[in-house]
C-alpha cells in the first residue's frame, strides 16, 4: 500500500515530460545508431546478419530508454533489473542453441568454407548450398530434397566442398579373377577411358593393381573429370567397364569361399524321379 | 560439296556420322538429320529459312558447350629452340563441326560434332589452380580432312636458354577460322608464342594469312556462359602459360 502510495506520489507532470523525452531521446539515439552502423555492417557482414544485429543493438538502446523512464517514473528498477536478470539467465539457457547457431553463423561467415551454388558434403548430407542464413545453412540434396542442417551442427562437421577446384578425380574399384590376364584388364579400362570425352587427357589415367584380395585381384581405376561434369563421367564409365570387360571375356568374380574338409563327407545323391 | 552451303538433297558420311538435308515439300521448311547408324543423334526443322551450311568452328563446343576457353596442343615431335631464335612452323589441330543456319550476322547453331574422333579436354597446370583446355596433339599440316584445320605456330625464343617446347595453350575466344566452300580446307589464327623464361611464355593470336578466296566461318564466336573460367580470361586475348611448356 505504502509502496502504491510513493509510487503515485512519484508520478508528478514534471517526470512524465522527463520521461517522454528520455523515451524520444532513446528512440533518436537508436535511429541514428542504427543508420550510423548499417552501411558499415553491411560492408563487412552478410546481409543477412548485418539486418540482425543493426536490430539487436536498435532495440537494446530503446530497452535501456525504457528501464530509465521507468525509473524517472519512481519504479524501483533494481527489483525489476534483477527479475530481469533472472529472466535473462532462464531465456539465456532456452536459447543457447539459438545463440550458438547464430555465433557458428558468423564463424562460418569469416571462415567462409563454402559459398551458395556450391556442390558440398557436409559431414553425410551432400548436396548443393541453397541458402545460408543467421541460423542455418539450407542444402539442396542430390534427389532435390532442400533441408536444413543448422549452422552450429554444419561448423562443427567435415565440410568436403566438391567444386572449389576445376578438376575431380573419378575412382573405381574393379575386381576381376584370379585367372585373369591383369595387363589385358587394364588395357580394356584404359582404352574405355580414352573414349571418354569428359575424362581428362592430363593429369593421366591410371590403372594399376590395388590389392590381392579375397575374390580376386582388386584393380584401381582413377581418372580426373571437370568438376561441373564430375557426376557425369562417374555414372557413365563404370558401366562402359563393366560391358567392355565382358566384351572381351575377363571374369568378374563373385564372393566366394573354398571349404576344405577335414574328414570326407558322406554325400547322399538321389537322381530326378527316383 | 563439304564446308559451305547445303542445299535439299544434301547427303554427306562424315566419320560415324550420316549428315542430310531435307525439304519438305507444300511447307516451306527443310529438315536437318545427323545420325549414327539408325539412331537419329541431332536434328532440326529450319522453316522459311533457306541458307544452312557446315563450318569449321574454334574447339570450343565440344565435348561440352561453355567449359573451356583454351586450347592445349601436344607437339609431336616436341621441338628445341636456340637462344632467341624465331621458329614458325605449319601444325594441323582439331576443330569443331558445326551446322549453321541464317546469315553471318544473324544465325543459329543448329548442331555441333565431331568427326568420328573422342573430342578430349586436358588440365594445364595444377589441381588446383589448372585450366581445363580442349586436348589435340597436333597433326600434319598436309592432312585434309574434315575437324583439322592448319595454323602457323611463331614462336620467339626472348630468352639465352636453349629450350624444349612440349605443349603450347592457345586461347580460343579471338580465334578465328576461315574455310574454303566446297573444299575441307580451312585456315586458323596464327598463333604466336613467346619464351619469357624457363617455365613461362605467352601465347596472342594474330590474323592468319593466305586466307584468299576463304570465308570466315560465323560460328567463331565465343559461347556466352563459361562455368568454371576465371573471369579475366574470358576475353583474354593472349594467355600465359606459366606452368611450363
Amino acid at each position: 500500500m505504502a509502496e502504491q502510495e510513493a509510487l503515485t506520489t512519484a508520478v508528478t507532470f514534471e517526470s512524465v515530460l522527463k520521461a517522454l523525452g528520455l523515451i524520444i531521446a532513446a528512440f533518436i539515439a537508436a535511429y541514428l545508431i542504427r543508420r550510423l552502423i548499417e552501411p558499415r555492417l553491411i560492408k563487412v557482414l552478410p546481409r543477412h546478419i548485418a539486418d540482425l544485429s543493426t536490430k539487436i543493438v536498435f532495440y537494446s538502446i530503446l530497452f535501456l530508454g525504457l528501464v530509465s523512464v521507468l525509473g524517472v517514473l519512481g519504479v524501483n528498477v533494481s527489483g525489476l533489473l534483477v527479475a530481469g536478470g533472472i529472466a535473462g539467465i532462464i531465456i539465456g539457457f532456452a536459447s543457447q542453441t539459438v545463440v550458438s547457431n547464430f555465433l557458428s553463423g558468423l564463424f562460418l561467415y569469416i571462415d567462409k568454407p563454402f559459398s551458395v551454388g556450391d556442390p558440398v558434403m557436409i559431414g553425410d548430407i551432400g548436396g548443393v548450398v541453397d541458402e545460408i542464413t543467421v541460423f542455418s545453412t539450407r542444402i539442396r540434396q542430390w534427389d532435390g530434397v532442400r533441408t536444413r542442417i543448422p549452422n552450429d551442427q554444419v561448423f562443427k562437421s567435415t565440410i568436403r566442398s566438391l567444386s572449389m577446384k576445376p578438376v575431380r578425380r573419378v575412382e573405381y574399384r574393379v575386381s576381376i579373377a584370379y585367372s585373369e590376364d591383369i595387363d589385358k584388364a587394364a588395357r580394356v579400362i584404359m582404352d574405355i577411358i580414352k573414349r571418354e570425352p569428359l575424362a581428362l587427357v592430363k593429369p593421366e589415367p591410371m590403372v594399376f593393381v590395388e590389392n590381392l584380395g579375397d575374390n580376386g585381384v582388386i584393380l584401381n581405376v582413377r581418372f580426373w573429370a571437370p568438376s561441373p561434369q564430375w557426376f557425369a563421367a562417374y555414372s557413365r564409365v563404370l558401366g562402359e567397364i563393366k560391358k567392355a570387360l565382358d566384351s572381351a571375356g575377363i571374369e568378374i568374380p563373385f564372393p566366394q569361399r573354398v571349404v576344405w574338409f577335414r574328414n570326407e563327407l558322406n554325400v547322399k545323391g538321389s537322381t530326378q524321379g527316383s | 560439296m563439304v564446308f559451305g552451303r547445303i542445299d535439299p538433297g544434301f547427303v554427306i558420311e562424315i566419320g560415324d556420322y550420316l549428315i542430310r538435308l531435307t525439304s519438305r515439300l507444300n511447307e516451306n521448311t527443310l529438315v536437318y538429320e545427323r545420325l549414327q547408324g539408325q539412331e537419329v543423334k541431332a536434328s532440326s526443322i529450319i522453316h522459311t529459312i533457306r541458307d544452312v551450311r557446315i563450318v569449321p568452328a574454334p574447339p570450343f563446343y565440344l565435348p561440352v558447350e561453355n567449359l573451356t576457353t583454351c586450347i592445349m596442343l601436344d607437339l609431336n615431335p616436341p621441338l628445341v629452340i636456340a637462344p632467341r631464335a624465331v621458329v614458325n612452323i605449319n601444325i594441323g589441330f582439331i576443330v569443331d563441326l558445326v551446322v549453321v543456319s541464317g546469315t553471318d550476322k544473324n544465325f543459329t547453331i543448329i548442331d555441333v560434332f565431331d568427326p568420328g574422333e573422342v573430342p578430349k579436354l586436358s588440365l594445364y597446370g595444377s589441381v588446383d589452380e589448372g585450366v581445363i583446355c580442349r586436348y589435340s596433339k597436333t597433326l600434319d599440316p598436309s592432312i585434309k580432312k574434315p575437324g583439322y584445320t592448319i595454323s602457323t605456330l611463331s614462336i620467339i625464343n626472348s630468352t639465352d636458354n636453349v629450350v624444349k617446347i612440349t605443349t603450347v595453350v592457345a586461347p580460343l575466344q579471338r580465334m578465328k577460322v576461315y574455310y574454303k566452300p566446297g573444299s575441307w580446307d580451312s585456315i586458323a589464327s596464327t598463333m604466336v608464342m613467346t619464351i619469357k623464361g624457363s617455365d613461362t611464355a605467352e601465347v596472342e593470336l594474330e590474323e592468319p594469312s593466305r586466307i584468299e578466296g576463304m570465308l570466315l566461318s560465323p560460328a567463331s564466336r565465343a559461347p556466352r556462359h563459361i562455368q568454371i573460367i576465371p573471369q579475366q580470361l574470358m576475353a583474354a586475348a593472349k594467355f600465359t602459360m606459366q606452368w611450363g611448356f
